[in-house]
């Protein structure tokens, strides 16, 4: 207690000064913290500010941009999306090769810790950092590509092309629609991952660690290692792509239907185990729902969820298979006898 | 970032409804928080936000953007807000003097820290539920720790903590936004 300079800020006894539940003792010793150093003054207003700010979000926290979005969207009554996917109808395939027909989509998902390269590349032209935090954004690049970008993920690209490729970084996930030059092909750079494509569009995503996951709907992309320019692996329309610890590179067929969803909104099931409908769910909303007993593995869902809401879904759940939806503190379980 | 709106703009006017979703994911919780500053009134500050996000996309290919699309929907709703106090009631109307006074860079200001405010209830949005909803009690209804207690039947301290666990979330997540938030909070 004697150096509370070097004590790291104790952010319990802060949350009661900032409620006005302190007593004069713990008074004296925030103001001794505070008075310690520069560096716990500026902690100090940091956190001062969060506090006083987060009581002004009142009316803000009734607004549903989703719901309102879809409002407007209804307003200004235009045809469907050109990419959302077609509802459901026949098997996997049909869906899938009508996505292609549809979407000339290659997505390419990039999974890794990065670290950020040296932009050095482009010294000349001014780099552009776009973040997306709670909501995917789009991007539209000098050279007409465009670029959606996942929740959490982040694009570095500069503000002009100039030499003799177009390069851009990725954290996290994002679809490409690259716009095609056979002249300058475009790169992404993920930590050691680099994807190449000459035109086409796909989706990178750089989110697991130590994985570069590269889906191809169409068009043709080489994935391949910083360390190991030469090998390079190419991919093919409904092939995935992966590499993993930066050096392994291998290939597979795609067989995740939901692998766009994040950007579709939409989320088809099609005789799907219970397994990989949670995965997928848990994915798409960011939860963490669990099953309660290996009985319910049995169970498999037919369904496709469009722009719904997590609450729906899990009615909908319960309305079509034999489960029931439990809420504890920090997880959501699944529970009934199964399916058999 | 305005470069961008420009050229998401550019895809807006072919009718890309992608692009479009894109502008109103970006603006339309911080003009709502915008609108509602004037309006006082939630509801009319997303029915005015919405109208005004419609008008856009119909005259898509006619507008004509002078400065950025950014401060283009900004007068656009402060425009649609004051017409609506105007149009409201009488008594309305020195809500109406008191906002047109307003400076234009105070105005600007007011649009930077909507959308500031905007991100943060985002990232608030964000928080474990437990956490988010001790951590909502105190900041949004203004409730004492004790009382929250009580409400949950757990200890003070653990209502303490939920909300200081919180705080360390959305520092974390917002450090970047703290020079900005600083700025503009300052400056008001």
């Amino acid at each position: 207690m004697s150096d509370s300079s070097s004590q790291p800020v104790d952010t319990e006894l802060l949350v009661r000064y900032f409620s006005e539940e302190t007593t004069t003792r713990e008074n004296n010793v925030i103001e001794q913290w505070l008075n310690a150093n520069d560096q716990n003054k500026k902690e100090f207003n940091a956190l001062k500010l969060l506090w006083e700010v987060s009581s002004k979000a009142k009316g803000a926290s009734s607004v549903d941009v989703k719901n309102d979005w879809q409002k407007v969207k209804n307003r200004i009554g235009t045809a469907p999306e050109m990419r959302s996917m077609p509802p459901n109808t026949t098997g996997k395939g049909s869906v899938f090769s009508r996505l292609i027909k549809v979407a000339a989509v290659v997505t390419l998902i990039v999974a890794a810790y990065l670290t950020w390269p040296v932009l050095s590349d482009f010294t000349s032209t001014e780099m552009i950092t776009i973040t997306a935090l709670t909501d995917t954004s789009t991007v539209i690049l000098s050279d007409g590509s465009k670029i959606v970008l996942n929740k959490n993920s982040r694009l570095i690209y500069p503000e002009q092309f100039d030499g003799t490729t177009r390069t851009v970084t990725l954290k996290g996930e994002a679809f490409f629609d690259v716009v095609g030059d056979p002249s300058r092909p475009f790169l992404i750079t993920s930590g050691q991952a680099t994807t190449e494509v000459v035109g086409t569009s796909f989706s990178v995503n750089a989110g697991i660690k130590n994985k570069v996951l590269v889906t191809v709907v169409t068009g043709k992309v080489l994935l391949y290692s910083e360390g190991n320019q030469e090998k390079k692996l190419s991919l093919v329309p409904g092939e995935q792509g992966l590499l993993k610890n930066g050096l392994q590179l291998s290939k597979t067929v795609n067989e995740d239907i939901n692998f766009l969803s994040w950007k579709t909104g939409t989320l088809i099931f099609q005789n799907t185990s219970i397994d990989e409908v949670i995965r997928d769910l848990n994915k798409y909303y960011n939860k963490s729902l669990k099953i309660s007993s290996s009985a319910l593995k049995s169970c498999t869902l037919t369904a496709t969820f469009k722009q719904q809401s997590f609450e729906d879904v899990l009615t909908e759940l319960q309305l079509v298979l034999p489960i029931q939806v439990q809420n504890n503190e920090r997880n959501i379980i699944l529970t009934g006898v199964g399916c058999k | 970032m305005q470069k961008t709106d420009e050229l998401l703009f550019k895809s807006i006017r072919e009718g890309d409804l992608d692009a479009f979703q894109s502008l109103f994911d970006t603006y339309y919780l911080p003009l709502c928080m915008y609108a509602f500053g004037l309006l006082k009134d939630m509801e009319s500050a997303r029915d005015i936000t919405q109208d005004v996000f419609v008008t856009i996309y119909e005259s898509r290919s006619s507008i004509e953007i002078k400065s950025s699309v950014k401060a283009y929907l900004h007068r656009s709703v402060r425009n649609a807000c004051l017409n609506h106090l105007k149009s409201t009631k009488v008594q309305a109307w020195h809500q109406v003097q008191i906002a047109s006074q307003h400076s234009a860079s105070d105005d600007h200001d007011s649009m930077e820290r909507a959308e500031l405010e905007a991100r943060i209830l985002g990232e608030i949005q964000k928080l474990p539920a437990q956490c988010r909803n001790i951590f909502q009690m105190n900041r949004l209804e203004g409730r004492k720790n004790r009382e929250i207690a009580a409400e949950l039947g757990i200890s003070i301290r653990t209502v303490e903590t939920q909300i200081s666990k919180a705080l360390k979330i959305l520092r974390k997540n917002l450090g970047h936004l703290m020079p900005a938030l600083l700025l503009v909070t300052t400056a008001a």
